[in-house]
């Protein structure tokens, strides 16, 4: 166990520094994503949208955030496997650290992103309020769903050489299907019962009702989906063994 | 005795998906294809713990597969691997490591991977970037390094990590001769340690070096061999090997070839060529010796000049030896020049042989089998070992084991030596004063430690 502990470890500190060079000037681009992403939409819709909701910016940011992550945890999960080939074709370990490691290296990067975000909240005039305590729960809701679709989507990969590719398209739907920048009345009566359907859009919502209010029926709304998101994670994580059997001699 | 490796009937069917069907788009417009190969078939073989066993054969026989078995990276089509120890890594020259980490975070990756807690990583980083002469590129990432340099840094980190069973492709024989014989050495210290290596290589010479068996892949089938005896001629004179009548019995008193067979648990197989007081000129205006070395026959041919040349014409044995070493290497064998020592009442000489051999040794690019520097330290440490016999220029039974005790290590780097055999051998030898049957287990131990000390020095044959 100590050696799985002192393996993970390694292969989260290795992703973390492949991808930000282990240095603040690293991270500072991984923090620059979404602040592109939020400067364009927000000079594009904040005159259609800011009267349909309070802290349009704030709203927006929120979205984003969380959209980002979920985005890229999935897309370094659905790769991670290949990306340790070498690895895996000369050492015998328990391959599911290789996604677990991946997708908690993301999610340090997300942590890392709140403090940031939270402080420009404040600078927006948003007050804290006893619900940002709970966020830490909808990240790991948000984390649970990711593990759960990486271990799927990374054994799959493997097989299917263009899969990243596929899943950049359906990432690029996802995002206009999930109220990032909109709001869930600019669509209609079908449009709605898609976005009803669409956990990313339940973890973005129940975010933004613990932090600009009303907390309570966005987090009503989570809670189904953090039981799927559970159910799909422990899915993910008890059949991987099965699963990847023969990954390494397809990689 | 539990194996320490057991392959029995095991068999491995690689399906190879064709490119085009290995999408989302070929799966979805139902396209087909693909070729199986069987990489392994009915493969069946066991390894004791302690041994070093070799795999041979050619590209595509399924060397690195059997290996990637044994280590369980890959899953048997059928038949069983059992794994008596700890093993987890499967050591080639594409070491699976992250090219564009320092050389130094590549160390802590592996040790971990193979086992090790982060702090024993840590700890011991520093020795294994020695062992890997890679202690001056520690902060360089790894892709600026040689694809042997990077290789090391896995073998070394293995050497390091305690494992029980070593699986080692190709990796030994890409590094430079000096730190192939430091590995083979680290080789010998693992299997003393009880620890077990399965070593793939196409360099079969490395393998008869360090493996008793072996076992040849050819399109997945497995043939398992005994490594043949290697063949030594020896040239020389009463120093190399020495026998009298005496009434009508034959006696031997000494015998540094027969020694240096009895050490090497399969044997050696030895022609000898030596008359007392015989020179290189002599033997090669002779004829007889040059007539075995074209025979082409021999792995090695260890020359030994007579004892006062190099004080008294150094000009001369350099000539002979030149020509012999002209002949050895026309027939496809390596010289192995037998550094003689001084006479026991004049030790200040032996630096002065000793010069002359590594000087011939370095012209001729031949190894130097340092035996009169090995009797000068163990002289000095210990005065009372009787090395010499009683006309203080022969050997006696105990300075004959030590010289081929040194030949021994100089020739067969990493090999471990029987010395219960060998000093059973010098037993037998009637040459005075015959100290050699009663002598202790720490002066033994002590013989052991400066041929192994004077043979590393040298390095190997």
């Amino acid at each position: 166990m100590a050696f799985h502990w002192d393996l993970f470890w390694m292969l989260t500190r290795t992703e973390f520094r492949l991808r930000d060079q282990g240095t603040l000037g690293g991270f500072l681009w991984t923090l620059l994503h979404p602040l592109f992403i939020f400067l364009i939409l927000y000079g594009v819709f904040t005159r259609s949208m800011a009267s349909r909701v309070d802290h349009y910016a704030a709203y927006l940011l929120i979205g984003i955030v969380q959209w980002t992550f979920f985005a890229t945890a999935t897309s370094g999960g659905l790769t991670s496997l290949r990306r340790k080939a070498g690895l895996l074709a000369h050492f015998n370990f328990p391959r599911i650290l290789i996604v677990l490691s991946s997708v908690f290296s993301m999610m340090i990067s997300h942590l890392l992103e709140w403090p940031v975000l939270l402080l420009g909240l404040l600078a927006m005039g948003i007050k804290p309020n006893a619900g940002w305590l709970l966020l830490p729960g909808v990240i790991l809701i948000e984390s649970a769903l990711i593990v759960g679709l990486s271990c799927f989507l990374s054994v799959v990969a493997v097989r299917l050489r263009d899969l990243e590719r596929a899943w950049g398209i359906a990432l690029y739907g996802l995002f206009f299907m999930t109220p990032v920048f909109y709001t869930d009345d600019v669509v209609g009566a079908a449009g709605r019962l898609m976005l009803a359907l669409n956990p990313v859009g339940a973890v973005i919502a129940a975010t933004r009702g613990l932090i600009l209010g009303p907390a309570h029926p966005a987090v009503a709304g989570l809670l189904p989906v953090g039981a799927a998101a559970l159910a799909l994670c422990a899915a993910g994580v008890l059949l991987f063994p099965r699963i990847s059997r023969g990954v390494v001699e397809q990689l | 005795m539990r194996s320490a490796v057991l392959v029995e009937r095991l068999s491995k069917l690689f399906n190879h998906v064709l490119p085009r069907r290995n999408t989302v788009l070929g799966r979805l417009r139902g396209l087909n294809g693909g070729v199986e190969t069987w990489a392994l078939r009915d493969v069946s073989f066991e390894v004791e713990p302690g041994e070093c066993f070799g795999i041979t054969g050619p590209n595509g026989a399924g060397k690195s597969t059997l290996l990637s078995l044994i280590a369980g990276i890959l899953m048997p089509t059928g038949g069983r691997v059992e794994v008596g120890g700890r093993t987890n890594a499967f050591l080639g020259l594409a070491h699976g490591l992250q090219p564009e980490l320092s050389v130094l975070d590549n160390v802590e990756i592996c040790g971990i991977l193979m086992g090790m807690r982060r702090r024993e990583a840590l700890r011991r980083r520093d020795a294994i970037l020695d062992f890997a002469g890679l202690s001056d590129r520690a902060e360089l990432r790894l892709a600026e390094l040689s694809t042997g340099q990077a290789a090391r840094v896995a073998f070394s980190t293995a050497l390091h990590a305690d494992l029980d069973i070593m699986l080692v492709d190709e990796t030994l024989s890409v590094g430079d001769a000096a730190f192939q014989a430091k590995c083979e050495r680290a080789i010998d210290g693992l299997r003393r340690q009880g620890k077990t290596l399965l070593v793939a290589s196409h360099d079969l010479e490395l393998l008869r070096r360090i493996c008793r068996r072996s076992l040849r892949l050819d399109q997945g089938r497995g043939e398992l061999s005994i490594a043949p005896k290697p063949r030594v001629l020896f040239i020389g004179n009463s120093l190399t090997y020495d026998e009298s009548r005496i009434d009508g019995r034959r006696l031997v008193l000494n015998d540094v070839p027969g020694l240096v067979s009895a050490l090497r648990p399969e044997g050696v197989e030895t022609e000898t060529v030596a008359e007392g007081g015989q020179n290189l000129q002599g033997h090669w205006e002779q004829g007889r010796a040059r007539r075995l070395i074209e025979s082409g026959k021999w792995d090695f041919v260890v020359l030994q000049e007579e004892s006062t040349l190099p004080l008294s014409d150094a000009e001369q044995m350099r000539r002979y030896a030149r020509l012999f070493n002209e002949e050895i290497r026309r027939a496809g064998s390596r010289a192995v020049l037998f550094m003689t020592w001084a006479k026991r009442h004049e030790p200040q000489e032996q630096d002065r042989i000793a010069r002359a051999y590594q000087e011939l040794g370095a012209e001729l690019g031949a190894a130097v089998a340092p035996v009169g520097s090995a009797w000068a330290h163990a002289i000095e440490k210990k005065p009372d070992l009787e090395l010499h016999s009683r006309d203080q220029s022969h050997a006696a039974p105990l300075g004959a084991y030590l010289a081929s005790r040194v030949l021994f290590s100089v020739l067969f780097a990493g090999a471990v030596p029987d010395r219960a055999a060998g000093l059973a051998a010098a037993a037998m030898l009637a040459g005075e004063p015959r100290s050699a049957g009663g002598l202790s287990p720490e002066a033994a131990r002590f013989l052991d430690s400066v041929a192994e000390r004077f043979a590393g020095l040298a390095g190997s044959a």
